[in-house]
């Protein structure tokens, strides 16, 4: 909204600079977002101090005044005006100065020299006032420029949703006279009317008053249509309005000045001399003002005449009854509506307007009248028009003013104030509540009908709040005892595992939990068969024969953005591998992760299922390559140990890695990582079509993680404390088939070793010469301790003997001669 | 007899000099055992003693004594000069070039937006608020509805909103998390006959609207709600616990401002802004806060009594205040970025920069005044 500081002043004194008003307006919940210098249109005009003043020796209705400019002279001036005196200060225009189109310029009215001219008001075009010149407060010093002095400022307000009554000039000017401790003045529009009743020349009918709470009618006949005068062109212009023509202009003029929006008919136009106001029928159509033609949807209130809809109410008037040049009669429409209906129309036919933006947020309807009736006066004055007697007023259901409870205890509980009921009262009367019944502490507050916003007592406390200044409110801690609380188990869970994260050299990074089918579409190149272990209530993910229908039934946003970000994700390895992507040029050693969710579709009367999952994404060198160190390029040991990391750090059992095919990855380097037999996450090196489908080069090693099922799998976290007995390290070998995992061999081992056994570590994986053909050797490293005594040889080669002879069971090994 | 000591020294010192100078290892070791050794020539004199007589025995066994001692200390003094020359050469022979580059470790970092996060979250913990989470697509009612904004609402407006279905939606802040959690606690505690609990909770999380993608707007982004729910708190309070967590994040010496503003689910409502912590309200031309000296930071306000009572507390009994902050606006201050976008790009190199000042100097007293 934008509100000239020049308009204000009509109804309210500014008594502080702009600067400090700006301020109190935006504490007080009116951000100024702006401030705009009108343009200099007084170019030469000075300040002049009136020092004497006499009569004209020629002229009764004249006075000569001599006017101090600045110069080392006083200028003679003569002037028709009377409302001025000896010590005023007042605007000059000097000789060869202009006002609007007219220079001015010295010469002689009846006989005495006039070296300039002191000007009304309506001569600055700063308002309609011509009854005498202006004067200018705070005695300006004399010579100084106009412009320093009365220069305009336009104050760029923004009105949150609640405040329709600040989308006026006078609401505006109603919350400083507030701020500054002043009163409002409100002049009544009283428009000259003629004999003719206005209840005769035309009819108006309210068929449906939910819709259509109030409508008033008024006539101005004789009307001359034509340009607005330069102050009512310069005001609009100074709020951002067009100037269009005399009429059109006050429609405008009134609704800035009210905030109540009105519509001039050409009555010539209007059928049946009849307003009908009513919800559309099937199939009706209108061309409204802006040119286009729409078709009604059924039950958008319209205004008719005897025949057809000559506007949308409350939203844009019809090209069929606009105002023209040979225009003479009018009908000036002034009416409340259903907020709710006027948003249902402006949305559904994409029309927005001034006026649809207050229908909408509801403004008061009692303003119906003083703004008909501002309309009137204003269009007779310009226009030359009669105004008929009264105005046709259909209102069937006034509102009662609201009435609202209010204790000081309230007041000072809410906001920690110890402020007096007197400074209550007096606050809240200056916005223009009214208060009935009064004790000590309580009242009974009457709310004005234009503050729509106030329906509670926090509403009025509230306003208390911010006219007193929020800054007036102490700075104080709860009194009341802290509620129990932890950190969230889950916040604290992430938090630890993204420090074991970063500890094990990877960065973390978030990505956009929106994508499209398209792109998630590319994880499905591979084979889809189930994942081995139980995975029913696993992530989609780790459902391969079941990807495909979620990321089609993903959860899909109904007007998206760009098509792009049209999916929840149901997997994170999709914003993985285009992290990777996007990072492939620059970083050499990419090593990232993500914490975060994915989203699978229910039925529609649930919400979709929200799982924290670990995405885990490698690719290119293992470290950044270095003088001293080859880089070797990052493969599925980088992963796999990175993701062992994560497990030592975890007190949840150690998953088991089952070798597995799943679409996204590498057939024969994947493993699908399971505890207690249920797939909790996949990991392995990216399908090479994948690879290809996202524009990866490098090979890429992935893994996703359900975070959420881990809870089930905890271990006891109490620590072991180390034996003070030496350690007795042994060193075996044992060769078995290729075909016998890894991991076979090692729980075997383990297992046959016993508790006594602190370490089983591979350290050399070898085929070839002597190891025979279809064989590898494994060579591990055992540790043995125990707790209470020193090992001895004896006992640690028992313990060898029965690993020999167990792991011959287990998996056919056989110990290396050592 | 005499003349063949001093000439025995001479020539000893001349010959332990030359194996000094040659810094030959071997040759100390042969001179010790030439002159010192079991074999050597001091024994030699020493065995003569016999043949002398008897009064000239003590002076001569004396004067080889001394002879033996001077000796012994010229071959310790020669053998560590040559053991330190040698071991200094070996040394020289290792010198590496300082300036070349470490060996590089591989180093981890967090995401700025969840460092800042996780710092809210504390800096709220230490007032007594608890982490919840709460989904992200949402109910129309959790969003709108049950926060005081009837569909129809001009104030939806505020909101432009990602819709799923006609009642589902991607959620546009993360006040829906008030009710939830309201109505968790009183359902409960009516369940077990207690009176509804009071709450602290903060709740972060990622939030979506129907927004054009800028340098300052972002379609996806991360709050953090919070809620204070009792019997007696105030607007002086809430004042407090924001100007304590301003002040946390952004150093003690932050100043606070609060201004009206406009929410539906609190009233009275407010903006809340700090002093510039780049310029102190100095510089017209501050990158920060643009000449303003103030950064607005959040809204906040009491909560609506409506929503108090929508969430199962009853408003005449209870009364509570409630906050949302941005996160990504938050980081931007702290890290002086100004494009939103660059959080999700994930430029690995960006993040790399991340920096955290050390902390200032501990400023304990060793001496304090009596
Ligand atoms: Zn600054």
């Amino acid at each position: 909204m934008k509100v000239p500081l020049s308009w204000l002043r009509d109804f309210v004194r500014v008594t502080v600079p702009v600067s400090q008003l700006e301020r109190l307006l935006t504490a007080a919940g009116l951000e100024v977002e702006g401030i705009a210098e009108t343009e200099s249109k007084w170019d030469g005009l000075v300040v002049g101090k009136i020092v004497a003043l006499g009569p004209h020796p020629n002229a009764d209705r004249l006075q000569v005044a001599q006017v101090d400019v600045g110069g080392d002279q006083p200028r003679t001036i003569v002037c028709g005006a009377h409302n001025i005196a000896v010590g005023q200060t007042v605007p000059v225009v000097l000789p060869g100065g202009h006002i609007g189109d007219t220079i001015i310029e010295q010469r002689k009215v009846r006989g005495v020299e006039s070296q300039g001219m002191m000007c009304s008001p309506r001569e600055l075009a700063i308002s309609d006032d011509h009854s005498g010149i202006l004067i200018l407060e705070d005695s300006p010093a004399p010579g100084s420029s106009l412009s320093t002095v009365l220069g305009d400022q336009v104050l760029d307000i923004y009105v949150t949703p609640n405040r329709p009554d600040c989308l006026s000039i006078r609401g505006i000017a109603r919350e400083i006279a507030a701020l500054l401790a002043q009163s409002v003045c409100f002049p009544t529009p009283a428009p000259v009317e003629s004999a003719e009743d206005t209840e005769r020349a035309v009819v108006v009918e309210i068929m449906d008053s939910t819709l259509c709470r109030r409508y008033a009618a008024r006539l101005v006949r004789g009307a001359k249509v034509g340009p607005s005068p330069n102050w009512l062109r310069a005001r609009l212009e100074a709020c951002g309005v067009r100037s269009i023509n005399n009429i059109v202009d006050v429609s405008n003029y009134v609704m800035l000045e009210f905030g109540q929006p009105l519509h001039i008919f050409d009555f010539a136009a209007i059928h049946g001399e009849r307003i009908v106001v009513r919800p559309s029928l099937p199939g009706e159509k209108i061309t409204t003002l802006d040119g286009s033609e729409h078709s009604i949807p059924e039950g958008t209130l319209l205004i008719c005449d005897a025949e057809r809809p000559v506007a949308l109410a409350g939203v844009m008037g019809g090209a069929n009854s606009e105002v023209s040049g040979s225009t003479t009669d009018v009908l000036i429409e002034s009416a409340s509506f259903s907020p709710t209906s006027i948003r249902t129309t402006s949305r559904s036919l994409n029309l927005r307007s001034e006026a649809s933006l207050r229908f909408e947020r509801n403004i008061d309807p009692e303003y119906v009248l003083p703004a008909l009736d501002r309309a009137a006066e204003m269009i007779a004055g310009l226009t030359g028009g009669t105004v008929l007697r009264g105005a046709v007023d259909v209102y069937p259901a006034p509102e009662p003013l609201r009435v609202i409870q209010l204790s000081l205890a309230d007041v000072n509980g809410l906001l920690g104030t110890n402020h007096s009921g007197s400074h209550v009262r007096t606050t809240l009367e200056r916005l223009g509540f009214a208060f009935t019944e009064e004790t000590q502490t309580s009242w009974t507050v009457l709310v004005p009908s234009y503050r729509r916003d106030v329906t509670l007592a926090v509403d009025l406390i509230e306003d208390v709040a911010r006219i007193t200044g929020y800054d007036q409110i102490p700075t104080t801690l709860p009194s009341t005892e802290q509620p129990a609380t932890h950190i969230d188990d889950w916040f604290a869970f992430e938090e630890r595992l993204r420090t074991t994260l970063i500890g094990l050299g990877l960065t973390e990074v978030v990505s956009y939990a929106l994508t499209s089918k398209e792109s998630l579409s590319r994880l499905l190149k591979g084979p889809a068969v189930s994942l081995p272990g139980e995975a029913s209530d696993a992530l989609p993910v780790l459902r391969p024969t079941d990807l495909r229908r979620c990321i089609e039934h993903g959860v899909t946003v109904r007007n998206p953005l760009s098509p792009d970000w049209s999916t929840m994700r149901v997997s994170l390895l999709d914003s993985a591998l285009r992290t990777l992507a996007a990072n492939a040029a620059s970083v050499t050693s990419r090593r990232l992760f993500e914490i975060g969710r994915v989203y699978e579709n229910c039925s529609p009367q649930e919400l979709p299922r929200e799982r924290a999952a670990l995405v885990i994404a490698l690719s290119g060198a293992a470290t950044e390559p270095s003088w001293q160190q080859p880089a070797h390029s990052i493969d599925f040991w980088d992963l796999k140990g990175a993701i062992e990391g994560v497990f030592a750090h975890l007190a949840v059992i150690a998953p088991s890695w089952v070798p597995c095919v799943h679409p996204s990855f590498h057939p024969g380097r994947t493993a699908s990582l399971t505890i207690d037999g249920r797939v909790i996450g996949v990991a392995g090196e990216l399908h090479p079509r994948c690879a290809g489908a996202y524009g990866l080069s490098d090979r890429s090693y992935l893994a996703e993680i359900d975070l959420e099922q881990l809870v089930r799998y905890n271990v006891s976290r109490d620590l072991v404390v180390p034996s003070r007995f030496p350690p007795v390290p042994l060193d075996v070998a044992f060769i078995v088939r290729d075909s016998v995992p890894a991991a076979a061999v090692l729980e075997s081992v383990a297992r046959a070793a016993g508790s006594l056994c602190r370490q089983v570590r591979l350290f050399d994986l070898y085929t070839g010469q002597p190891v025979p053909q279809g064989h590898k050797s494994l060579a591990l490293n055992l540790v043995f301790q125990a707790t209470d005594r020193t090992l001895t040889v004896d006992e640690v080669n028992s313990i060898r003997d029965h690993i020999r002879d167990q792991i011959a069971r287990d998996v056919g090994a056989v110990l290396r001669d050592s | 007899m005499v003349e063949d000591i001093t000439a025995l020294e001479t020539t000893a010192l001349g010959s332990l000099t030359a194996a000094e100078h040659r810094s030959d290892r071997q040759a100390l070791e042969q001179w010790r055992l030439t002159y010192l050794g079991s074999q050597g020539q001091i024994r030699q004199l020493m065995r003569c003693i016999g043949q002398l007589p008897l009064e000239e025995r003590r002076t001569f066994g004396s004067a080889v004594q001394s002879l033996a001692q001077r000796l012994e200390v010229a071959y310790k003094a020669s053998e560590q000069r040559v053991s330190d020359r040698l071991l200094n050469r070996e040394l020289e022979a290792e010198r590496i070039d300082v300036t070349l580059p470490g060996r590089p470790h591989a180093q981890g970092l967090i995401h700025p937006l969840r460092q800042t996060l996780s710092d809210v979250v504390r800096a709220f913990a230490n007032l007594g608020f608890q982490a919840v989470e709460g989904p992200e697509v949402e109910w129309d009612t959790y969003n709108f509805e049950l926060l005081n904004i009837p569909a129809n609402h001009p104030a939806r407006d505020m909101w432009d909103t990602l819709w799923i279905t006609d009642r589902m939606l991607l959620r546009t802040h993360t006040s829906p998390m008030q009710v939830r959690t309201m109505r968790m606690a009183s359902a409960t505690a009516r369940r077990q006959g207690n009176e509804p609990p009071a709450l602290r909770i903060v709740v972060p999380g990622r939030t979506y609207r129907y927004e054009q993608v800028d340098a300052t707007h972002e379609s996806q982004f991360m709050q953090l709600e919070g809620l204070l729910v009792d019997h007696q708190s105030s607007f002086s309070d809430l004042k407090g616990v924001l100007t304590d967590v301003a002040r946390q994040l952004f150093g003690q010496a932050r100043k606070t401002r609060f201004r009206c503003d406009y929410f539906p689910f609190v009233e009275p409502g407010a903006e809340l802004a700090m002093d510039c912590f780049a310029c102190e309200g100095r510089d017209p031309h501050c990158r920060v806060c643009h000449g303003s000296g103030w950064i607005e930071i959040l809204g906040c306000g009491m909560v609506h009594p409506k929503v108090l009572e929508n969430g199962g507390y009853d408003p005449q009994r209870y009364r509570g205040f409630a906050f949302g902050l941005g996160i990504e606006r938050i980081t931007m201050l702290r890290h002086g970025i100004d494009d939103i976008r660059l959080f999700y790009l994930n430029d690995v190199q960006l993040w790399r920069q991340v920096r955290y000042a050390p902390g200032a100097p501990r400023s304990w007293n060793r001496e304090v005044p009596e």
